[in-house]
């Protein structure tokens, strides 16, 4: 038995999925979090179910990459469709509910989001909207389980509605205007709390200010609490840790397999053991910082704010060819560049999807890489990180500028639902970092201890000497860097916190280590984000993306060179 | 008075003005380059015939008959210079003066013809907004749908609409047209944005940044060019 989630966007069909499966998912408050399906299996009674989380869709004649993946799971067919409604938004979300019932599916409604509709003071009743329908009709809380018993119960009764049929939209949309007077009442209330915080964040006068503080505060809290962890926790850890695994495997290896494991130096950045660098980068180093990362991004998402940034950064974002709802990917980039590559998803045309992957994996470095520059540089001061983010910016700006000029394809028009604002749950934003903090272990771990083999492979066969010796002119002519820092650069195409640490034994100055920091970030993707990027953009657009940010990153390398050396 | 004469006066006044403002005897002197004594005449009798308001010494403002006539007329001239341009590929430099001169002689019918082979341009080459027809339709998808029969061309009586970004912060207006292509119009149906519902708009971001408008009780942020080509009946100011 096959049962399919749909809905609107942003209505909380994760949230359902997660309950009724157990499968946890990434969801929060803005359009389009979902883009790919999820398939789950769930308990209806004594049976096994398989469910279906579909992105979410304002109707089923899709204008978008995103609705076309829900399209084609309702055209395969489902044995019952669960058609998941945003109470406070019931007239809007009826209209995929009618073109839902007039495929003569056997269907659900699920009224999400009750408590928000009652806070609203909105009132549906649930008995006659069942009437007016046909079908069964459930209130939920998802986020806290509420009705979620009662909508297993009605899946299992579900039963093929009434026919309906609309000649056109008009139509329906009258139909929905005689569904809702029959069923809602509206009562007037007091703006709250957050309506005031709504208006205050958009307006453009206030806007613009409180999103310079909301990011100001974003990053020093996260820096604060990265370092604090740092210090306390993970360097103490790290520290014993080191001296126990370097004098267990001192005594029972020798050579080659010791040099492996540990390295030959005690210092954990410098060392390239798989058991002592290859720990500390992803769990010492990165860790310490990815996890208030997203716990503010976590914050940020679902409390329904990067709608706004959306709207206040559109215009800036039209000069370059893109519109507000590319902030998302820049937003998740920050994070980790493959799922901000597949939210590119959301944009409409195809020159946006390109500009908006090629432009964010270029210049807006993963949190694991921000962790390591920070690393890096804040012993030297400020001043290089600044300088390090800000050639990345500038490059940012000036390639979308250019490329948009370039490439021909139309730029359609900003065209978002802007949620209200909702209080973050605590219960599934710890769940939602812990996903995400999970899935970068998953990653990181294996790949940077394959990294360091990797690494130690070349250093001993002399490779490392050979690669240096050919690249020299590029990295130390044009670049101004040692020319082992080649290796660096290459062996950051498996993973970029390598890349940076093995910048670490080379003694570069703060110069040097700016402008290789920006050439690692720019030059290639990393493999994870390469594999996605080929899914996204195919082989001729992967292609074209890359070898515009190799000469790219050479040219900005070079003209940091010459301006700061 | 000749037709062709009319057209070019309150054409001129409507560009030195815009719809509401006064246009000084002199600037539309200059403009048409006339004496100022003839288009004090002129003005005189444009004002007998209900299409300006003239005010000695100040200058000449479009009544609503006569701001009609002004948007028919630039309707005509920029629908004209995208069919110059596009279809005809002259010199873009070249359309402004072409359009000027052929704007008075062709029909209402015929620039709607225009309109329909262009597919409903929102603007002229030069970047102004291009007025709506006065059809009686709700999307320009109708027009398109009418191709063979000409069933649907009845005229209704000139209506007042404007398009969204007209709106102040908090006005009403009910939805009257829809114009862009099929894809456009889909995504603003399924949102609930149809022909005869009630927008608010909630505000307009600098810049040509995005309009928040609200529909049925939902806030969307819509770019201010999908925005322009939503028209409204603006609602009167409570």
């Amino acid at each position: 038995m096959k049962i399919l989630l749909m809905g609107n966007p942003n209505v909380g069909k994760s949230v359902i999925f997660s309950r009724l499966t157990g499968i946890e998912v990434v969801s929060a408050n803005y359009p389009g979090t979902t883009v790919e399906y999820t398939e789950g299996r769930m308990k209806l009674g004594e049976r096994m179910a398989t469910l279906v989380d579909a992105p979410g869709v304002y109707s089923l004649d899709p204008t978008s990459q995103v609705e076309e993946v829900s399209r084609e799971m309702f055209s395969r067919g489902a044995d019952v469709v669960v058609n998941v409604i945003d109470s406070t938004n019931l007239e809007r979300n009826l209209n995929l509910t009618l073109q839902i019932l007039e495929q003569g599916r056997p269907t659900v409604v699920a009224l999400n989001l009750w408590d928000a509709a009652v806070h609203k003071g909105i009132r549906i009743d649930t008995v006659a909207l069942e009437r007016e329908l046909g079908v069964p009709v459930v209130a939920t809380v998802a986020v806290s389980g509420q009705g979620i018993h009662e909508l297993v119960a009605a899946i299992g009764k579900a039963r093929v509605p009434p026919p309906v049929h609309f000649e056109n939209a008009d139509q329906r949309w009258a139909r929905i205007g005689e569904i809702a007077a029959r069923t809602q009442v509206v009562s007037h209330r007091h703006p709250t709390l957050l309506d005031k915080l709504e208006d205050i964040s958009i307006r453009p006068i206030t806007g613009i200010p409180l999103a310079v503080l909301i990011l100001y505060l974003s990053f020093s809290l996260i820096i604060e609490i990265g370092e604090l962890l740092q210090k306390k926790v993970t360097d103490p850890f790290f520290f014993a840790y080191s001296q126990f695994v370097t004098g267990l495997v001192e005594s029972h290896t020798s050579g080659l397999l010791r040099d492996l494991l540990v390295g030959t130096t005690p210092e954990l950045l410098k060392s390239f053991g798989i058991l002592t660098t290859g720990l500390y980068i992803p769990l010492g180093v990165v860790l310490p910082f990815l996890i208030p990362f997203y716990l503010v991004l976590g914050i940020l998402e679902d409390i329904g704010y990067l709608p706004r940034l959306s709207v206040i950064l559109d215009a800036l974002m039209h000069r370059i060819g893109l519109h507000g709802a590319a902030i998302l990917p820049c937003v998740l980039g920050m994070g980790c560049s493959v799922p901000a590559v597949l939210s590119v998803r959301i944009l409409e045309s195809p020159k946006q999807r390109y500009l908006a992957a090629t432009l964010m994996t270029m210049a807006i470095p993963c949190a694991s890489q921000s962790a390591m520059i920070f690393g890096m540089l804040a012993p030297f001061g400020l001043k290089y990180i600044v300088m390090v983010y800000g050639s990345l910016f500038l490059t940012f700006v000036i390639t979308g500028f250019v490329l948009h000029k370039i490439i021909g394809g139309e730029s359609p028009e900003i065209f978002l639902e802007i949620p209200p604002y909702r209080m973050p749950n605590p219960g599934s934003l710890l769940k939602k970092t812990f996903i995400r903090v999970r899935e970068f272990l998953k990653e990181a771990v294996p790949y940077i201890a394959l990294g360091m083999v990797v690494m130690n492979i070349f250093y001993l066969s002399g490779l490392m000497h050979f690669i240096g010796q050919a690249l020299h002119p590029v990295v130390s002519g044009l670049l101004g860097l040692p020319s082992d820092a080649a290796t660096a650069l290459i062996i950051g195409f498996l993973r970029k916190d390598i890349g940076i640490g093995m910048f670490a034994p080379l003694d570069m100055t703060p110069e040097q280590l700016v402008i290789s920091s920006v050439v690692l970030a720019m030059y290639f993707p990393c493999v994870a984000t390469f594999m996605v990027m080929l899914k996204e953009l195919g082989v001729a657009g992967t292609m074209k993306s890359v070898a515009l940010r190799l000469a790219a990153a050479l040219l900005v390398g070079t003209a940091l060179h010459l301006l700061i050396m | 008075m000749p037709k062709e004469q009319i057209e070019e006066y309150i054409e001129a006044i409507y560009d030195i003005a815009g719809k509401t403002g006064l246009a000084k005897t002199t600037e539309v002197a200059k403009r048409l380059h006339n004496a100022p004594a003839s288009v004090t005449e002129v003005f005189g009798s444009l004002a007998q015939s209900g299409l300006i308001r003239y005010e000695p010494y100040r200058g000449a403002a479009l009544t609503d008959a006569g701001e009609e006539v002004a948007l028919k007329i630039k309707r005509k001239h920029r629908l004209l210079e995208v069919f110059l341009s596009e279809i005809l590929g002259i010199d873009p430099e070249k359309v402004h003066d072409e359009a000027c001169r052929m704007e008075h002689s062709i029909s209402d019918e015929v620039g709607d013809a225009m309109c329909r082979m262009l597919n409903a341009p929102a603007r002229c080459p030069c970047g102004e907004l291009i007025s709506p027809c006065e059809k009686e339709i709700a999307t320009c998808n109708e027009c398109r749908n009418a191709e063979v029969s000409k069933d649907s061309d009845k005229f209704a009586a000139p209506r007042k609409v404007v398009p969204l970004t007209d709106l102040r912060p908090c006005q009403k207006g009910t939805i009257a047209l829809l114009r862009g292509d099929k894809k456009v119009i889909q995504r603003l149906s399924d949102l609930g944005l149809t022909p005869g519902t009630e927008v608010v708009l909630m505000r307009k971001t600098p810049m040509g940044g995005p309009i928040e408008l609200c529909v049925r009780r939902t806030n969307l942020a819509v770019g201010h060019e999908i925005a322009d080509n939503i028209f409204v009946k603006a609602a009167l100011e409570a």
